[in-house]
């Protein structure tokens, strides 16, 4: 125990120097320490809430997003759809107009043709009546015999009976 | 000839006049038996008395003429109603 010695006066320094230190780091290292502790604390929380707020609008965004690209598809196939309606009737319309052009058009040249032909035929007769009646004047001489005669007879007086009853 | 045929149409429409009976105008001078049963049945739609008479010219059918009326059933009717029709456009 010879070599182990306890100098009073070093311990009572030190354990003032310590004390000393102690008061010091209390009264002015330790409350800055805690206080620049408790503020970081707080801007972990701060910045632990900001993250939540910014993951809740990341979400809320997420949704408007999706409602948006919904709401947008709906209306291009809205948009979409009124167009393909307003095609087909604008198709069907077409097909109406041609359908009735071409009606007038056939309708056109039937009356045309039929003009045409009563005009020829009209003309035909207007040149040829008397050739025509002189032939079929002659050709019915020859062809009605006395039967004959007797038959057409007969016919027209029966129709007359018919007409009298 | 047209003067003729005029004069005595003239004269038979006189006769027809006075007298109630009809002319039936055949073309074709049939055997009796027909010419009687064409009479009759004539007779029967007029209800007077017919007499027949023939004109070759009427080419077949009949014309029936009395006072009041003429039924033109001949072929040379017929034909001269196509003229009327298809001669004068």
């Amino acid at each position: 125990m010879e070599g182990v010695s306890i100098d009073w006066k070093i311990l009572v320094g030190q354990t003032v120097n310590f004390l000393i230190l102690f008061f010091l780091m209390k009264k002015l290292v330790f409350p800055r320490f805690f206080s620049i502790l408790e503020e970081r604390q707080k801007t972990i929380e701060e910045e632990k809430r900001t993250i939540e707020e910014l993951e809740e609008k990341k979400k809320g965004i997420e949704i408007e997003k999706e409602r948006i690209l919904n709401q947008a598809k709906e209306k291009a196939e809205l948009i979409l759809r009124e167009a393909k309606e307003k095609a087909k009737k604008k198709e069907r319309k077409i097909l109406e107009m041609a359908e009735k052009e071409k009606e007038k058009i056939i309708e056109e040249a039937r009356k045309t043709g039929e003009e045409e032909i009563e005009r020829i035929k009209k003309e035909f007769l207007e040149k040829n009546i008397e050739t025509v009646l002189v032939i079929a004047e002659k050709f019915l001489e020859k062809k009605i015999d006395p039967e004959e005669d007797k038959r057409i007879i007969l016919r027209l007086l029966k129709e007359l009976e018919k007409d009298e009853e | 000839m047209k003067n003729e045929k005029k004069k005595s149409a003239e004269i038979v429409q006189k006769i027809l006049e006075k007298e109630d009976f009809a002319v039936l105008i055949l073309a074709h001078e049939f055997d009796d038996q027909t010419i009687k049963e064409i009479k009759k049945r004539a007779e029967k739609i007029l209800q007077k008395e017919v007499r027949v008479e023939f004109d070759k010219g009427i080419i077949g059918g009949f014309i029936i003429k009395d006072k009041n009326q003429i039924i033109d059933a001949s072929i040379k009717g017929a034909l001269r109603r196509v003229r009327d029709r298809y001669g004068n456009f």
